[in-house]
């Protein structure tokens, strides 16, 4: 019986709060991030291997001092460039990435930074070097580690130490490989301190067995120990974990008001016998409460940020949990899918309406949605949505289109 | 943007409201920390977005973006400074534990405490099976791993969280149980 591990982890759950998550931003993010891989990749290629591999082989341990008269605003920024800078000489020839891994498990050839109690930055590839892919990720941060932290035995087989050395500008470098059992994955990692404090953690990773050398030698993996200096004073950038600026709504009790509106059409709309559920199986927030923010909104990370106001409310009748997501906001933050046919339909207001209903087998999960585009231009979404637990809408189109005319942003 | 892109841009907008929340919920059982869960959704979507195109219309893109956030999840524990904060100490965004806690809470501070001691894999499994009531064949496909292996993390794991349990008053129990 497992029953009560069920229940107490699902009580567990129930302390998430749901992150806030800008689809529009996930987007814009996703996109830099390959066009900055493929500009990485297109400077690393593009290069004359012989030469840049003389360059950096008559002065290895300078590398990142050059950069020191470039003034960098970022840490990421920084940490990029240096990356770009060295990347020529830091993959063997040969070696030919492996595009659109996002299941693997390093990001793209970019420092992502987290702005957090303790800052740090990572990127990573899975790079094919015609034996088999291999997995290259890279850690800064000023954290001083050791391999019992990464090589726990009660899941790892701790392999060869290859190397523990100081190089000529006071660097020290450590090497092993081992062996991790759950996932079946071998590990080649270097871990490093610089003579600045700065702590850099490279890692090759490969299936168990599928070779019987590493990818990479020690030579080449100590290639990496002299390209990054971590700079304190620099602000990380832009974390994926926090907004770049702060926005400022022209409407400060715009979430009150429309609040009031939703109230207001709810009680229009929901049929007598329901009752509010604020506490379901998926809470999302307040119940029953608009909360506004802006958020980029377009392609490009200059893209304007609008404010848009989001709330979701539940209700309860003999059949279980009925789910509303709403949106009011001045452009059109969520659509409609209206691959299998909407219904149209324009208001005496001028309102201009879309109803669609599906049966989203993926998630067993009915959706009846409303997208609205009021003359003011004021766009409302709301979507209901329910499990398998009654075969119709609980609200007809008609009902539904209530809250086409309730809001103004 | 073609057709196309619009197309999928407005299908992982529809993903995205549609998911966040049990997504949240997963990683929160998988890290425990408010600030990470929501750090490793965001990054998980970030990923997902990139595959969308081969995903949305070939399988349960919901299935899929789990897969991808396990996978951040279990390589976000390698990065040093994830291990610094929870070798250091550092304040959690829940409350420590009151001495004279009962019931609900009680259990859940024993869980939490059960949880963060399972090994990564031990505890994805778990979760997994338990929580998400994935099978053991689908569990062993968002692990990518044998469903041996699966069967025995999770059974190591359940052990350790039963142990745990073992330990609690008879009220919390009646509480979980009802």
């Amino acid at each position: 019986m497992t029953d009560d591990i069920t229940r107490g982890l699902g009580l567990l759950a129930d302390e998430a709060e749901p992150a806030t998550i800008d689809a529009q931003h996930v987007i814009t993010r996703a996109r830099v991030r390959t066009r900055n891989r493929r500009a990485t990749l297109a400077t690393a290629f593009a290069t004359v291997a012989m030469v840049g591999a003389l360059v950096v082989a008559m002065n290895p341990l300078t590398q990142s001092d050059q950069g020191a008269t470039i003034t960098d605003t970022t840490l990421e920024g920084r940490l990029n460039r240096l990356l770009t800078e060295a990347l020529p000489d830091l993959i063997p020839a040969g070696w030919s990435l492996v595009p659109d891994r996002p299941a693997g498990p390093m990001p793209d050839l970019e420092f992502v930074c987290v702005d957090s109690n303790v800052n740090g930055c990572s990127t990573g590839a899975t790079y094919n070097d015609g034996v088999g892919d291999v997995d290259i990720s890279i850690s800064v941060n000023r954290i001083p580690r050791n391999f019992t932290e990464f090589c726990d035995p009660q899941f790892c087989d701790p392999g060869d130490l290859f190397v523990q050395d100081n190089l000529p500008d006071g660097t020290r470098t450590q090497v092993r490989t081992y062996s991790e059992k759950p996932t079946s994955r071998d590990f080649l990692q270097l871990l490093v301190t610089r003579p600045d404090g700065t702590q850099v953690d490279v890692v090759a990773i490969w299936p168990h067995d599928t070779r019987s050398e590493p990818p990479l030698s020690t030579d080449e993996i100590l290639k990496f120990a002299t390209v990054f200096s971590y700079d304190s004073t620099l602000p990380v950038g832009a974390p994926l974990n926090k907004p770049t600026e702060e926005f400022v709504s022209d409407d400060p009790k715009r979430g009150a008001r429309v609040t009031q509106e939703l109230t207001d059409v709810l009680d229009e709309v929901i049929p007598a016998g329901w009752t509010k559920a604020p506490d379901t199986e998926q809470p999302v927030q307040p119940a029953f409460t608009f909360e506004c923010s802006g958020s980029m909104v377009g392609p490009g990370t200059d893209a304007p940020t609008v404010e848009s106001c989001w709330a979701a409310v539940y209700y309860q009748d003999a059949t279980g949990v009925i789910a509303f997501k709403l949106s009011v906001s001045p452009v059109e933050v969520f659509e409609i899918n209206c691959d299998a046919g909407c219904a149209e339909k324009t208001l005496s207001d001028g309102t201009e309406t879309r109803v669609s209903q599906e049966f989203v087998e993926q998630i067993a999960e009915y959706e009846h949605t409303l997208a609205a585009t009021r003359p003011d231009g004021t766009h409302i979404w709301v979507q209901v949505y329910w499990k398998e637990q009654r075969p119709k809408t609980p609200l007809t189109d008609d009902e539904l289109l209530k809250f086409a005319t309730a809001f103004t942003f | 943007m073609s057709s196309r892109e619009r197309s999928d841009d407005e299908s992982f907008h529809t993903f995205v409201a549609r998911s966040t929340e049990p997504l949240t919920r997963l990683a929160y059982l998988l890290c425990g920390d408010q600030h990470f869960a929501h750090d490793l959704v965001q990054t998980g979507l970030v990923r997902l977005y990139q595959a969308w195109p081969k995903v949305r219309d070939k399988d349960a893109p919901d299935a899929y973006a789990r897969k991808v956030l396990l996978r951040c999840w279990l390589n976000e524990r390698r990065r040093p400074w994830r291990r610094a904060e929870s070798h250091s100490g550092e304040v959690p965004d829940h409350p420590a534990p009151a001495t004279d806690l009962t019931g609900a809470a009680h259990l859940k501070e024993v869980l939490r405490a059960a949880l963060t001691k399972l090994p990564p894999r031990q505890r994805a499994a778990v979760v997994l099976r338990y929580w998400s009531q994935h099978s053991v064949t689908e569990t062993a496909a968002i692990l990518r791993c044998s469903e041996g292996n699966v069967k025995s993390q999770s059974a190591r794991g359940l052990a350790s969280l039963r142990a745990a349990l073992d330990g609690m008053g008879a009220e919390a129990l009646e509480e979980l149980t009802s």
